[in-house]
Order: C-alpha cells, then sequence, then structure tokens
C-alpha cells in the first residue's frame, strides 16, 4: 500500500482535530493507528477512506488522490471496505442479506452471484448456520465477522478497521481479531485504528502513534513499542 | 385460595395460562354487557306499554332496523369503500407530507409543516364543510364519494405525515452513514435501508390512525353521504328506535376495526426483528 499524507488538516468547527498531518509511506500492507481517545485516529480513518471530507491538504492511497467530491468518493468507496467498531449491520436483513443487498444494488452483481459470494463468505468466518439469522440474534463477535464479510464482499483493495473490538468482551475480541490477523496473512491491505497494542505489535508494517491532532511517533512495532523516543509516547506505552 | 389468587393477579404478563386470559376477558366482557343492559332497560321501562317487556322492545326495534337492511348493508359497504380509498390516499399524502417535510427545499419544507398544522389545528367537521362546499364548488367537484375519500385523505394524511416523519427520524444515523460507506445512493438508502425499517417501526400507530380513519368516516355523513352512519340514522329517523340504531351502529364500526387490530397484530409479527 501506499499512503501519502501532504498537510492534512481537518476542522470540526473550530477545532483543529487533525493538525497538518504529512507523511510518506511505500509498500506497507497494513497500517495501524494507535494513541489516546481524542487524539484524531478515527478522523484520520474516515478521511482515508473517504467518509468525510478533507479540509485542507492532500492524500493518496495507492493510485487514488482522494477528492472532496461526492460522486468522486461514491467511485472511491466502492473499491475500499470500512468495519465500524458497532458492527453497523442492517437490522432489517438477515446475515445473508446483509451482504448480497450490497453486491446487487451497488456493484451490480445478478441475484445468483452475489448469493453465492455471500454463501462463501459465510463459509469462509464460520456463520454459515446463522445465514438467515437478523443480526440481533447473533453474538457480538459474529455481528462484528459478518461486517467484516460485508466490507470485503465486493472485494475491496483495502479495507479500513475502526477500532473493531472495542465493543467486544475479551473472548470476542480474541476471535475478531483472529480474523483480522488471518486477512492480512491473506494478502489484504489494511488500515486498523485499535486500542488493542499486542494485536498492533502482532499484526502491523507501520504503526502511526496520534496525539492531539498530530503525528507524534511513527515506525515499525519494535521502533514503535521498544524503542518509543517521544515522553509521549513513553507513557502511552506504560499505561496499556 | 393461593391458586385462586394467581387467577386474578399475574406478575408475568408474558406467559399468563390460558385460563388467566380466559376468565379475566369473561369478566370484563360481562361487566361492560351488564352496565349496557342496565342503562337500556333504565332507559326503556317507563316507556313501556302494559303487556311488553324490555327483551320484547329490544327485539321489536331492532327488527325494525332489520327492515332496511338493504340501505344499512349498502352505507356499510360504501363506508368500507371510502374507508379503503381514503387509506390508500392518506397514506400517499402522508408520505408526501413526510418527505416534504424533511425536505432540504425550504419551500417544500414550509409546505409540509404548514399543512400539518392547518389540519391537525381544525376539527374534521370544518375541514368536510370548507372543503365540500367551498373549494369542492371552486373546483366543480360533485361527486360525493370522491369529496368524501379525498377529505377522509387530507385529514388523515396530516397525521400520518407526522406518524412517518418520526419514523425516519428515528432511524439511527448511523444507518445512514453506513448505507453511504457503502456506497448506496440516497435513493437507495431510502428504499433498501430507511423505509423498510420505517415500516416496521411506524405499524401499531399507523394501525391506530387507521381504526380512526374508519369511525372519522362516520362524519361524512354531514354532506349526505350515505354510508353506514347515515344510512343507519336514516332508519331511526322513521322509526325513532336511536338507542338501538346507534348499538347497530357500534357494533359494525366495532366489526371492521377488530379486523384492522388482527392485522396490524398479525403484520407486526412479520416484521418482527428487533427487539
Amino acid at each position: 500500500m501506499r499512503l501519502k499524507l501532504e498537510n492534512v488538516v481537518k476542522t470540526f468547527g473550530s477545532v483543529n482535530v487533525l493538525d497538518d498531518i504529512s507523511i510518506d509511506l511505500v509498500n506497507k500492507n497494513v497500517v495501524t493507528i494507535i494513541g489516546p481517545s481524542g487524539g484524531g485516529k478515527s478522523t484520520l480513518l474516515y478521511l482515508l477512506s473517504g467518509y468525510k471530507e478533507i479540509t485542507s491538504g492532500n492524500i493518496t492511497i495507492n493510485e487514488h488522490e482522494l477528492q472532496n467530491d461526492e460522486k468522486f468518493l461514491i467511485e472511491y468507496r466502492k473499491k475500499i471496505g470500512i468495519v465500524f467498531q458497532a458492527y453497523n449491520l442492517f437490522p432489517h436483513l438477515t446475515a445473508i442479506q446483509n451482504i448480497t443487498l450490497v453486491l446487487e444494488k451497488v456493484h451490480g452483481y445478478t441475484k445468483k452471484d452475489a448469493k453465492d459470494r455471500a454463501y462463501f463468505l459465510l463459509m469462509h468466518f464460520q456463520l454459515k448456520d446463522h445465514k438467515n439469522k437478523f443480526p440481533i440474534e447473533l453474538s457480538g463477535g459474529q455481528q462484528q465477522r459478518l461486517a467484516i464479510a460485508r466490507a470485503m464482499s465486493y472485494e475491496p483493495e483495502l479495507l479500513f478497521f475502526d477500532e473493531p473490538s472495542a465493543a467486544l468482551d475479551p473472548e470476542l475480541t480474541v476471535e475478531v481479531l483472529g480474523t483480522i490477523k488471518k486477512l492480512k496473512e491473506e494478502g489484504a491491505h489494511l488500515v486498523i485504528v485499535t486500542h488493542e497494542m499486542g494485536f498492533a505489535r502482532n499484526v502491523s508494517d507501520h504503526i502511526l502513534y496520534l496525539n492531539g491532532g498530530k503525528i507524534v511517533e511513527h515506525g515499525s512495532p519494535t521502533e514503535i513499542f521498544d524503542h518509543p523516543k517521544t515522553q509521549c509516547l513513553k507513557r502511552f506505552c506504560q499505561i496499556h | 385460595m393461593k391458586k385462586f389468587i394467581k387467577i386474578f393477579y399475574s406478575d408475568n404478563n408474558a406467559n399468563k395460562p390460558f385460563y388467566v386470559k380466559a376468565i379475566n376477558s369473561i369478566i370484563v366482557i360481562i361487566i361492560f354487557i351488564l352496565v349496557l343492559s342496565l342503562s337500556y332497560i333504565y332507559t326503556v321501562t317507563p316507556n313501556l306499554v302494559e303487556g311488553e317487556t324490555v327483551i320484547g322492545k329490544l327485539s321489536e326495534n331492532l327488527y325494525k332496523i332489520y327492515e332496511y337492511k338493504n340501505t344499512i348493508i349498502a352505507g356499510f359497504i360504501l363506508t368500507i369503500s371510502i374507508s379503503l380509498a381514503a387509506l390508500f390516499g392518506s397514506v400517499f399524502l402522508g408520505f408526501l407530507g413526510a418527505l416534504s417535510q424533511l425536505s432540504k427545499i425550504q419551500i417544500f419544507h414550509y409546505i409540509g409543516k404548514f399543512y400539518v398544522e392547518i389540519i391537525r389545528g381544525t376539527p374534521l367537521l370544518v375541514q368536510i364543510i370548507t372543503i365540500y362546499y367551498f373549494i369542492g364548488v371552486l373546483f366543480q367537484l360533485n361527486n360525493k364519494f370522491i369529496a368524501g375519500v379525498l377529505i377522509l385523505s387530507i385529514f388523515e394524511g396530516a397525521y400520518i405525515s407526522e406518524i412517518i416523519r418520526a419514523g425516519i427520524q428515528s432511524i439511527s444515523k448511523t444507518q445512514i452513514e453506513t448505507a453511504r460507506s457503502l456506497s448506496f445512493t440516497t435513493r437507495q438508502t431510502y428504499f433498501y435501508i430507511i423505509f423498510p425499517q420505517v415500516i416496521r417501526r411506524t405499524l401499531p400507530p399507523l394501525a391506530g390512525q387507521f381504526v380512526s380513519l374508519i369511525k372519522d368516516s362516520s362524519l361524512l355523513s354531514i354532506i349526505a353521504l350515505s354510508e353506514f352512519t347515515l344510512s343507519v340514522q336514516n332508519t331511526t329517523a322513521i322509526n325513532f328506535n336511536f338507542t338501538e340504531g346507534y348499538i347497530v351502529l357500534g357494533v359494525g364500526y366495532l366489526i371492521l376495526t377488530f379486523f384492522i387490530s388482527l392485522l396490524s397484530k398479525y403484520l407486526e409479527a412479520r416484521f418482527l426483528y428487533e427487539t
């Protein structure tokens, strides 16, 4: 994955949530964003995924130079997948319909192709026995796996995770993080916001430490966790 | 003794044994019928001529109504047709009203708001007369059936528009954002994500509104539309048996609305997917 940020600023009201961020990464397939709450992690993820608009600056991901144009963003979002902290499944659709609706209506699959693809994914994520259940009938871990299955159903080139395990208990966290790790092993390109430091160390090619709307430090897991340079990151690592 | 109390006191509303439901329902119905019969006896007795009984008087008066059964059945069917047509009309206007209230185009937004405020703020009786005798005359609306359906649709549509608007606004914003993140267009988001959830959530208040609609159609008798109420009123005007006439009316409307209740219960069960 190529990830290039040039003087990126994001403002909500009068607050600079992201304050002039620049970075240039090449060939990092799994990029993790860590840092304290309110540090701008999720906001950066939302900008990268074309989910929110940039106030100023430039973002380039792979060959996509992001534009603040809804038409462009719709096309861009078709090529990426987002997994949210709260799963955000559609409660009125069954597990399999949650996947097929997106494939049929947005990506132009035929009914049969969509069904085959959805069935394959449900198998892959050990959800095939639950295919006709509504989200409310699934456990948190199953819901998150379904959300992941939905996000990758149309074979996006990039997957974004916004604190995918934040709403799960420890056991289900292991289950979901294991699923994400498997995606990495299969060669997927991922951008992950997480509070799970063990997981971040384990899965990341590159880690960004965000605090106060700035990238305070970034580097490989060893650089970040074993040799933190700034006082700020040292303290953060001690807490977690 | 304990078992006896258990019939009348249950703190588990979901899992009551059948006999608890049956016994309590029957007692309530008996009390209702008792009060009704006592009032009937109390009204009728002073006017009885020698040799007449209360039961005899009741059946005699009911028979007088029965003699006009063809007119009354025609009225009943007319009420059903008006209600059915107004049901579609009001849902259509309700959707239109809700969408225009939510519209970002300000003139639509205020048209929607104005519609709801005017209609909900004035009595149906006033609307029937204004629309039929003034606005109707202007547009040369002479067909009473169409006028009736139109008036009812406009009236109930205002309430339904509020129900639907509240339903749409109750869908959590994350649903819309998720749809956006998956590249659904606005139209697709409404059709596949929002409306299906709105239907489920608004079903109970909508059913209540449809029940009101059926009952409100009785006011159309004011423009001499011979629906159920007017057809019964016509027979009582001949026989002076008002009490029995209104009993027949009550039972007739109850049958219609009870059917709506059953239907909504069935539909609710079908759309049940969230707790």
